[in-house]
C-alpha cells in the first residue's frame, strides 16, 4: 500500500468518526428535547413538593455576592448579606459597592420596604416598583422575596422533558407575568429553572438555579442565574456562609431593624 | 573612701585615686572608666566595675523585657474586653466637588469687589471630604461619626496681608457632621440614640412640613433636603412586631438654620415699616441681629411621634413643641441721619415658640400599585408677634418725619395655619418613573396668610442598568394670598417656575458625575422668583469609597 493509500484511510476514518459523534449528539440532543406529557394528578403534588422545599428550614443567613454581567461580559459586583425566617420574611442589607452600603430591603409577605441611608428614610415599595429591575440588577423585589406557588397560582400543564419535569403555571392575581415555566429535577423534586413567559408565550427572562449544596440535611443553590432574554445581560447571585437553623428573631423583621448596621 | 571628681585638665599626665577604693596605682582614666574625664578606677575595681555593668545591663534588658512584656499584657487586656464583645470597626467615606456657575450677570452697578459674595453664585466650588467610623460593638450596640472637612472658594482674605497667607485663600473647616450612640433593644422594648443626630419624620419626597427636628442647611440655596444633625436623645419604644411604635426626641440646644440670609431677605420681609418720603432721597440699610437661644431646660425643643401599621398602611402621628426653622422681625430700631442723607434699621430676628401637629401616611393603591403618601402640620403660634418700632433706642408709635400714627404689623399672627404635602409616584412599562407631589406651603412660609400652592413633577429615566439616569424636575407656583400680585393686593395672582433637568453618569458605581442647571422665573411676591438670580449650571462629582 502505498503512503497515499494510508492518508485516504485516516481521512475516511476520521470523517466516518465525527458522522457517528455528530449523529450520537443529535439523538441525544433529541432525547433531551423529547417532551411528554405529564399525568394530572402529579401536577399539584408536584407544585407543593416545590413549595415544601422552597420552605425548608425555620431561618437562614448568608452572605450573598451578586454579580452583574452584561452582553460583553463586563462584571459588576455588589456584596449583601441576607436574613430569612419561614417563608415570607426577608432581610437584605447591601454592603457593597460603597455607594449602595447600607441600603436595606425588608420584605414581609406583601409589605416591602426600602431604607436609604442617604435620605435617612424608610419607604414603603408600592407595588408598581417591585417588578423593576433592582440597582442594576435583573433581580426586582418579587425576586427577592420567595412565592409559594400552589397558594397564588393555577398549574396549566404539566410535561416530562428529559430529565425534568415541567409545570406551566398562571398567576391568580395579576403579575409582571402571564405565565410561568417551572422545571423540576426528577429525582429530588428541586426546582432548576424558571422561565418567565409574556402574553405571547416568549420566555423574557430565566431564572437557573445551580450548585445545590446540603446544608444542615436542607438543599440550598448555592448559585442562582437571573437572565434577561432579550438583553442578554445576567445576575449571578452566589450564596455564602450559609447557616440554616441558626434561631433567628422575628424582631429582626422590622422596620426599625433596616436603619441598623447588620452583620452575620 | 572618698569620690574624688576630676575635672579634665586634673588627670593629665598623672594618676588619680581609684574613685571606688582610692587606692593606687589606678588605670588611665581614658582606659576604662565610662566617663573619662570624670572618675578613674582601679584594676580590681574596673573588673568589678565590669561584673556590675554586666549585670545591670542585664537588669536593664531584663527590666525592658518586663515593661514590654508587662505593657503589651497589659494591652491585651485591654483588649480582651472589646475582642469579647467583638468590636468591628469599619471606615468609609466619600468625596465631593460640586462646581456652580451662576448665568446671570452681575446687576447694573453692583460693585466689583463682591463678585463672590454679593451674588450667591456667581461662580462657587466645594470641595469636600467625609470621613465615615462606625463601630459594632454586638447587635445592640453600635456608634457611628462622619466628619466633613470642607473647603470652598469663599477666600477670607480682606487685607492685602492676608495675601500671604494660604489658609486665607483657602479656608478649610471640619465639622463633626453627625456623631451618634444606638443602644439597641434595650429591655427588649425600647431604642435610644444619643448624640448628634438626623430625626427624619415625614414621608413626603423633599418637603416635609412635619420634620421640624433638624434645622435646614441651605448653604445650597436649591437642596431643601439637606438638613443639619442636631444633639438630641431619641428613644423608640415599640410593639415586637412593630405594629405600634412611639419616639420621643428631645434637642437641649438650638441651632440656627444655615441660611443664605440676603437671598430669603425679601421673603423675611426685612425692611422698615417706617414711610421715609422720597424726597428725603434717603440710603437705607439694615443691619440684623439674630436672637440667641440659652441653653436652659426650658427652652429645650421636644417631639413625639406614634407610627402605626396596618392593612400595608403606614401612619403616623406627631407633636413638635420648639421654634420655627427661620426667625421673624421682632423689632426695628431705626437710627434717621437726615444729615448725612441715610436711615439704617437695626432689626431684631427671633425664633418664636411654636407648636404643630403632623400627620402622615404611606401606601399603595392595590390594584394599580401606585404609591401613596401626605403630610399635614398644623402649626399652632405661641403668640403672636407683632412688629416694635424704635428710634434711637426710644419706642416709636408716629412716624417722626410725617406724624402719622405707625400701623400695627403683625409678623406672626396667632393662628394656627396648616401646611400640606401629598404625592404619587408610579413606575410606567419601559421604567419610566414619575413622582407627582403638592405642597400647601413652602419651608419658609410661616404665616396663616403667607402659604402658597406649590406642585412638582419629577421624571426620571435610567440606561444602561443605571450606568445613565437622566431626570428632569418642573415646579410652579401659584400666589393666592392676599399679599400676591405686583403691588402685593391681592388683585392678581402670582406665579413662578422652576426647572432642573440633571444628568447623571455612573462610570464606576462607587462614582457619579452629575451635570444639571436650574432655571426659575416668577412674579413678585413668589418664592420661586427667589431663584431667579441662581439661574446657574452645576457639576458635581462624588465618590465613595
Amino acid at each position: 500500500m502505498t503512503n497515499l493509500s494510508f492518508v485516504k484511510i485516516f481521512v475516511s476514518s476520521c470523517f466516518l468518526m465525527f458522522a457517528c459523534a455528530q449523529s450520537a449528539s443529535a439523538e441525544k440532543k433529541a432525547a433531551k428535547k423529547e417532551v411528554k406529557p405529564l399525568e394530572k394528578t402529579k401536577w399539584a403534588p408536584l407544585l407543593k413538593q416545590i413549595d415544601k422545599n422552597e420552605s425548608q428550614g425555620k431561618d437562614m443567613k448568608a452572605q450573598m455576592r451578586i454579580i452583574l454581567v452584561n452582553k460583553a461580559g463586563e462584571k459588576r459586583m455588589r456584596e449583601a448579606i441576607f436574613f430569612q425566617r419561614s417563608v415570607d420574611r426577608r432581610l437584605i442589607q447591601f454592603k457593597k459597592p460603597a455607594s449602595e452600603a447600607g441600603i436595606t430591603v425588608l420584605i414581609k409577605g406583601a409589605d416591602v420596604h426600602l431604607y436609604i441611608p442617604r435620605l435617612h428614610r424608610t419607604r414603603r415599595i408600592a407595588a408598581h416598583v417591585k417588578n423593576q429591575p433592582f440597582m442594576g440588577s435583573d433581580l426586582s423585589f418579587d425576586d427577592m422575596g420567595s412565592t409559594l406557588y400552589s397558594a397564588s397560582h393555577t398549574i396549566e400543564a404539566g410535561h416530562v422533558v428529559g430529565t425534568l419535569y415541567r409545570l406551566t403555571i398562571t398567576p391568580k392575581k395579576k403579575a409582571s407575568y402571564h405565565k410561568l415555566q417551572l422545571f423540576i429535577d426528577k429525582k429530588d423534586k428541586l426546582l432548576q429553572r424558571v422561565d418567565y413567559l409574556d402574553s405571547k408565550g416568549t420566555c423574557y427572562k430565566r431564572v437557573r438555579r445551580t450548585l445545590f449544596k446540603r446544608t444542615k440535611g436542607y438543599a440550598i443553590p448555592a448559585r442562582t442565574i437571573y437572565q434577561d432574554m432579550k438583553t442578554q445581560h445576567k445576575t449571578i447571585v452566589l450564596l455564602r456562609k450559609v447557616q440554616m437553623d441558626t434561631g433567628i428573631s422575628k424582631r429582626m423583621f422590622t422596620r426599625r431593624y433596616l436603619k441598623r448596621e447588620l452583620e452575620l | 573612701m572618698f569620690a574624688h571628681v576630676l575635672s579634665s585638665d586634673d588627670h593629665k599626665g598623672t594618676k588619680a585615686p581609684c574613685f571606688v577604693c582610692s587606692d593606687f596605682p589606678a588605670i588611665d582614666p581614658h582606659r576604662a572608666v565610662p566617663n573619662p574625664s570624670l572618675l578613674s578606677l582601679c584594676d580590681v575595681c574596673v573588673g568589678r566595675w565590669r561584673i556590675k555593668c554586666l549585670v545591670e545591663a542585664g537588669g536593664c534588658i531584663l527590666k525592658t523585657f518586663t515593661r514590654i512584656f508587662c505593657l503589651s499584657l497589659w494591652g491585651i487586656l485591654c483588649l480582651q474586653p472589646v475582642q469579647a464583645d467583638a468590636v468591628r470597626l469599619r471606615f468609609g467615606g466619600q468625596m465631593e466637588s460640586n462646581l456652580f456657575l451662576g448665568m446671570v450677570p452681575p446687576a447694573a452697578g453692583a460693585p466689583t469687589n463682591t463678585s463672590n459674595l454679593g451674588r450667591f453664585f456667581d461662580f462657587r466650588n466645594s470641595n469636600s471630604l467625609f470621613m465615615n467610623v462606625r463601630a459594632l460593638f454586638n447587635h445592640q450596640f453600635s456608634a457611628k461619626a462622619r466628619v466633613q472637612l470642607r473647603n470652598i472658594n469663599f477666600s477670607s482674605a480682606t487685607n492685602a496681608t492676608d495675601l500671604e497667607l494660604y489658609e486665607q485663600q483657602f479656608p478649610v473647616s471640619v465639622r463633626l457632621y453627625e456623631m451618634v450612640m444606638n443602644f439597641n433593644e434595650l429591655f427588649g422594648f425600647m431604642d435610644l440614640r444619643i448624640g448628634q443626630q438626623r430625626i427624619a419624620w415625614g414621608t413626603a419626597t423633599a418637603f416635609n412640613p412635619t420634620d421640624n427636628l433638624n434645622p435646614y442647611n441651605l448653604e445650597n440655596p436649591l437642596d431643601f433636603t439637606e438638613r443639619l444633625p442636631v444633639p438630641a436623645i431619641t428613644a423608640s419604644f415599640y410593639t415586637p412586631e412593630e405594629f405600634f411604635k412611639l419616639t420621643l426626641a428631645a434637642v437641649p440646644f438650638h441651632v440656627p438654620s444655615v441660611v443664605p440670609f440676603r437671598l430669603f431677605k425679601d421673603a423675611i420681609a426685612i425692611e422698615s415699616p417706617v414711610e421715609v418720603p422720597d424726597f428725603l432721597n434717603l440710603d437705607i440699610s439694615s443691619v440684623e441681629r439674630i436672637q440667641r437661644i440659652d441653653t436652659r431646660i426650658e427652652n429645650a425643643q421636644f417631639g413625639a411621634k406614634a407610627a402605626f401599621t396596618f392593612s400595608g398602611v403606614n401612619l403616623s402621628a406627631s407633636y413638635f413643641n420648639g421654634y420655627v426653622l427661620f426667625p421673624v422681625q421682632e423689632t426695628v430700631d431705626t437710627d434717621i441721619r437726615l444729615s448725612e442723607k441715610k436711615a439704617i434699621a437695626n432689626v431684631t430676628l427671633i425664633y418664636p415658640r411654636v407648636h404643630v401637629l403632623g400627620l402622615d401616611f404611606s401606601t399603595s393603591i392595590p390594584g394599580v400599585g401606585i404609591g401613596v403618601w401626605g403630610e399635614f402640620a398644623l402649626t399652632i403660634p405661641t403668640k403672636e408677634i407683632n412688629l416694635v418700632l424704635y428710634q434711637n433706642g426710644e419706642k416709636m408709635e408716629k412716624n417722626p418725619l410725617t406724624g402719622d400714627v405707625i400701623p400695627k404689623t403683625t409678623v406672626m399672627k396667632n393662628e394656627p395655619y396648616l401646611k400640606a404635602t401629598v404625592g404619587l409616584d408610579y413606575t410606567f412599562p419601559g421604567g419610566y418613573y414619575f413622582i407627582v407631589q403638592y405642597m400647601y406651603g413652602f419651608f419658609n412660609q410661616q404665616n396663616v396668610d403667607e402659604l402658597h400652592h406649590f406642585a412638582f413633577v419629577t421624571f426620571r429615566k435610567s440606561f444602561l442598568r443605571g450606568r445613565l439616569m437622566v431626570q428632569l424636575t418642573a415646579m410652579g407656583e401659584i400666589d393666592a394670598t392676599k399679599d400676591s400680585g405686583p403691588n402685593k393686593d391681592g388683585l392678581e395672582m402670582g406665579f413662578a417656575g422652576l426647572l432642573n433637568p440633571e444628568i447623571q453618569i455612573k462610570p464606576i458605581d462607587s462614582a457619579s458625575i452629575i451635570l444639571g442647571g436650574i432655571y426659575a422665573r416668577g412674579t413678585t411676591s413668589t418664592t420661586l422668583a427667589l431663584f431667579q438670580d441662581l439661574a446657574q449650571v452645576y457639576l458635581r462629582a462624588r465618590m465613595k469609597f
